[in-house]
Order: structure tokens, then sequence, then C-alpha cells
């Protein structure tokens, strides 16, 4: 195998395929790797951790067709330290030879052939705007919980619905839905993606205009540009979410967005995980404090619309904060019933988008 | 922060008189005016080592550094492989492992975990020998000092048994107790904290971290 190609297109080919390269699996070591496959003038670099895979196309000068598979890590940090200009890369024994400039460098490979042959969804194939579809990815992606111990909640929802192409996350202390009027996904009606994967498709969006994907019933495979990312289905029953969400809620704050991200990232110098900040809603006004026995305190007032009798609430900074970052426009509304029953977030542009988060307990 | 990596002999005059002979070492230039000499091998301790203040005068051959104390140390430089000055800024000091950190933040927030009626006094109260993690007021007015590990091993029970010698010196504190408190505590250390008269908690971190049992959750 033997190609040369542009240091700059193979830096970021390597940046978006290597990350999910994993040295973690000692039973498959080649899992660290990226396969390099030259056929022709075509250059596909694939890497997978067996649920997740992306594979990318360069066109490469090639000069002999073949496959190796060198470190991901080693060759990602070579090729982003060398100078720009042509990189000649050859597989010579069972190394990879990457020379630049004046310097020559050789990788050792894992055999091509322990390395995982990459599965694609087997599906008909529909196009969808990456504007639309990478937003969605971004409000309701940061929703999803990383506990494995409950892997329904590891993944996205995503389901043609009468309302729209819908999203859903929830990690059990919020939930995030992004309904999308107008457009609906061809293949499986209903998926579970896990978040993982589409938090990577979210970073191989970029500035492309259009995704292409493959929903089957076990796998999902989205295009974009040049890359492209498969990965396995969740086969879990999603929680029942919709029975959550209320048609209508007896108190209602309105909010500068702005306004209040800042006094939450200002009120997070002394909330943290257990330590809640509270709202303290009421005419005209919202207050945001925190109280901690061994840092000190902050109270912040905002300018509000509110309708409702006075009622203060606690909330995980954090999950506040992301939902708040969520939400488009810039007026926030938050929605309650009890300090102990969750509230429901909207932004001000009525873009199908609404966040859940669940009051923390609030001690005296 | 220089670092010197170099083919050298060294000789010490002062107190005593040491050599050390030619080879490749390691010379650190801390920014503080310290120096240290070291071997590729061993954690921490420099074969040779002047403490600040110093006053280094380099000559093309060798470094002379001596200090107000008229000691000198000299290092001929036989062969010089690399002399480079890397900008280290401000060192944050040592960080406590990041659960057993996490922990002490957590139970300051809501030290009744540990007691009922227990409220802070201060985090990291600082004494001579090192600060008590946390320092609190039980309900009936006693101070009460608590040391707290991940693991709770005897040199922990040790430990806050030297911070309470200390403390009781100083009177303004009033009664005062040992609470030793950790994620699992070794049947020798429960049984040594409790016949120096300390108590013992065992606190569950995933918790208090949030995962507490009576959280407030969508389903």
């Amino acid at each position: 195998m033997k190609f040369r190609v542009e240091r700059a297109e193979f830096n970021d080919a390597l940046g978006d395929v290597s990350r999910i390269a994993t040295a973690r699996t000692s039973a498959m070591p080649a899992l660290a790797g990226i396969e390099l496959a030259v056929s022709g003038e075509t250059l596909t670099l694939s890497a997978t951790d067996k649920e997740i895979s992306i594979q990318a196309t360069l066109s490469v000068g090639g000069q002999n067709d073949g496959i190796a598979v060198p470190s991901a890590r080693i060759l990602t940090d070579l090729v982003r330290g060398l100078p720009d200009g042509k990189i000649q890369v050859a597989l010579e024994g069972e190394s990879l030879v990457v020379e630049a400039a004046r310097n020559r460098s050789s990788v050792h490979c894992y055999a091509a052939s322990d390395f995982p042959k990459i599965i694609h969804a087997s599906a008909a194939e529909g196009t969808v705007s990456a504007d639309v579809f990478g937003e969605a990815l971004r409000q309701v992606v940061r929703a999803a919980s990383a506990d494995l111990s409950r892997l329904a909640l590891t993944g996205v929802l995503i389901s043609n619905q009468a309302e729209g192409l819908t999203f859903v996350a929830t990690d059990s202390y919020r939930l995030a839905v992004r309904q999308v009027a107008g457009t609906a996904l061809a293949g499986e009606s209903t998926v579970i993606i896990p978040a993982r994967a589409l938090g990577e498709l979210s970073r191989l969006i970029k500035d492309a205009k259009t995704i292409t994907y493959r929903l089957a019933a076990d796998r999902a495979t989205f295009t974009v540009g040049n890359t492209t990312l498969s990965t396995s289905l969740l086969a879990v029953q999603f929680p029942n979410y919709k029975q959550l969400i209320q048609p209508s809620y007896p108190n209602k704050l309105a909010v500068n967005r702005e306004a209040l991200l800042d006094a939450i990232r200002r009120s997070k110098v002394f909330a943290r995980d257990t330590i809640p900040v509270r709202l303290t809603q009421g005419a005209g006004s919202l207050r945001l404090s925190v109280h901690t026995n061994d840092t000190g305190e902050t109270i912040e007032e905002l300018d509000a619309e509110y309708t409702g009798p006075e009622i203060t609430i606690g909330f995980n900074p954090d999950y506040l904060l992301q939902g708040v970052e969520a939400c488009n426009g810039e007026t926030i509304t938050i929605e309650s019933s009890d300090p102990i029953k969750p509230a429901v977030l909207r932004g001000s542009t009525n873009d199908g988008y609404l966040y859940l988060v669940m009051p923390q307990r609030l001690t005296s | 922060m220089r670092l010197v990596v170099a083919r050298c002999t060294v000789n010490y005059v002062g107190r005593l008189e040491a050599s050390l002979p030619e080879a490749t070492r390691l010379i650190m230039v801390k920014n503080d005016g310290c120096i240290a000499i070291h071997a590729d091998g061993g954690a921490y301790k420099p074969l040779n080592w002047m403490n600040a203040p110093n006053e280094l005068r380099e000559f093309p051959d060798r470094w002379e550094i001596t200090n107000p104390k008229n000691e000198t140390l000299t290092i001929n430089m036989l062969e010089v492989f690399s002399d480079a000055i890397h900008e280290l800024g401000e060192d944050p000091g040592l960080s406590k492992d990041g659960v057993e950190a996490h922990l002490q933040e957590l139970l300051a927030a809501d030290p009744s975990v540990i007691e009922d009626g227990l409220t802070l006094i201060s985090r990291e109260y600082p004494t001579a020998i090192g600060p008590v993690d946390l320092l609190c007021r039980a309900s009936d007015g006693t101070t009460v000092a608590i040391e707290v590990k991940r693991r709770g091993e005897i040199d922990g029970v040790e430990q806050l048994g030297r911070y309470l010698e200390y403390l009781r010196a100083d009177t303004s504190l009033g009664l005062l107790r040992g609470v030793f408190v950790a994620q699992s505590i070794k049947p020798q250390a429960r049984t040594l904290a409790e016949t120096r008269g300390l108590s013992w908690k065992e606190v569950d971190y995933d918790e208090l971290r949030g995962r507490r049992k009576d959280d407030l959750r969508l389903f």
C-alpha cells in the first residue's frame, strides 16, 4: 500500500475518524487502530469500537492498493505535528512509513485481518437537512444519560409522529423533546440511537447542507460529505415520556434568555451537584439564590413576567443551564405547578422544543 | 524551570565534602533558585541539591553555585545534551484524590449526614500540622474535628488523633471530639478509633453526590 496525500486533508480525515478508535478493549487490540485502505485513487479511513464506526474517503495519489492498520492515536498525533505539504505513506513490512519534508516515521501496525469489517445499515436511502437535524441533536442529545445500567436512557428516540419528526432524550432528571413539523424519515419509523453516536454525528456535520441516512431495524447509517457513521441501534423500550408533559401549568414565568443564562452561570460559582440554585418567582421578578454552608451565598434579581402565586423551586444548576442553552429565542418561559413537580422550559421561537426538568428538594 | 541534561562531575564543599563521578545527569534549576541534580532513577530524591537562596555563576566548562553559608557546589560540564527553559507558572499545590476531595466537599455542604445536628464551622481548618478536613459544631456545643478519607485505614485514625491533640491546646474551641469518616472503614481502623475515644462513620459517596434515594425523578 502506498499513497501521497495533502497533510491538511489527511489530518482532517484522521481527526474525524480516529475519535472512535478505542484502546479500552484489550480483547481486540486492533480496535485501537485506524484502517487505511487504498484502492486506485481513493483512500478509505475506518475506525470502530464495534458499536459505532466512522469511515471517511479521500482522493489521494494512489501508487499501490492495500490495507494497513496503524495505531489511530500515534498516526493522528504524528500527522497533526507534520508541516503542511505532501505526505508519502507506505506500508513496509509490518510498519506504516510516513514521510513528510525531512521527517520519516514508522508506525507499527496491527494485523489487517484483526480489524473488524465495517457494517452499514441495509435500507432505503433518504436525505434530511443538516441544519434541522443538527439543531435537533444539539437540543436533545444533552438530556441523554451516560449511565449504562439504564440502557434505554443512553439513547435518543427518533420517530415519525403526527406532529412531525420527533427527537426525545431523558436521563430521568430531565427530558428534552424536539418536534420538527413537516419532516419525516424514511425507513424505520421509530429508532433508538445511542446518544454517543449522535454526539459524534453532530461533530461531523460542520458546514454540510444535507445528511444522507439509512435506517434499518438494527442499525442506522448517516453520511455527511465524504464521512459515514454507522451505529447499532438500542433494542430497548423507551420510557413513556408523553404522560410527563401536562397540557397546561398554573405558573408561568417569562424572562430574557441571555440574562437568565448569565445569572445561572454566576450562581454556579456557589451551586454544584447537591446544592441547588433556587428560583423564587414572584410578580415582576425572578430571584436566583444559592446558599452554601462552606463557601457563602449569592442572590440575583432579574426582571420577569410572572403569573401565579409566589413559588420557590430548586434546580440542579447544570441541568437548568443546559435547558436554557438549548432553548432558542430572546425569551424563555418556565412553566411550573409545584416545587417538587417537573417544570417546562420553552424558547420564544416556538421551534417545537421543550425541556422538562425535575426540581431538587429544598431544605430549610 | 531550567532543565539541563549533561555529562558532568559534581563536587560539594560545605558541612562535608562529597563528589559525584562522571555520568549523565539531569540538572534542575528552579525559578526560586533551588538546584537539584538527578540520576535516572529514584522517585524524588536528588543526588545532590542546594536550597535557595543561591548564587549561580556559569563558566564555559563549569557551574559554581554558592549559598550564604559558604557551601559550594561545582558542576563540571563535560558535555551538554539538552538545555531547555520552561515557564511552569504558579503551581496550584498538591490536590487530593478526586473522590476524597469531593466527599469532603459534599459533607461540608451537609454535615448532618455524619451526625444529626452537626453544623460546619470551617472546612480545611488550618493547624501547624496540616488542615483538619472539617471542623463542626455539634448540637450540644461540642467542637467536632472530622477526618475524611476514601478508604478508612489506621493511618487516617492516627492522623485524626494528632489533630485532636494539637487542637486541644486551643482552649477557645471548648470541648472537643473527633469523628473518622470514610466510604468504608477497616475493622482494625474502627477498633483503633474506638480505643482512642473517636467515633467513626461510613458514608455512601454515590448517595451524597446527588444520587440520593429520595432524589426527585421523572420516572
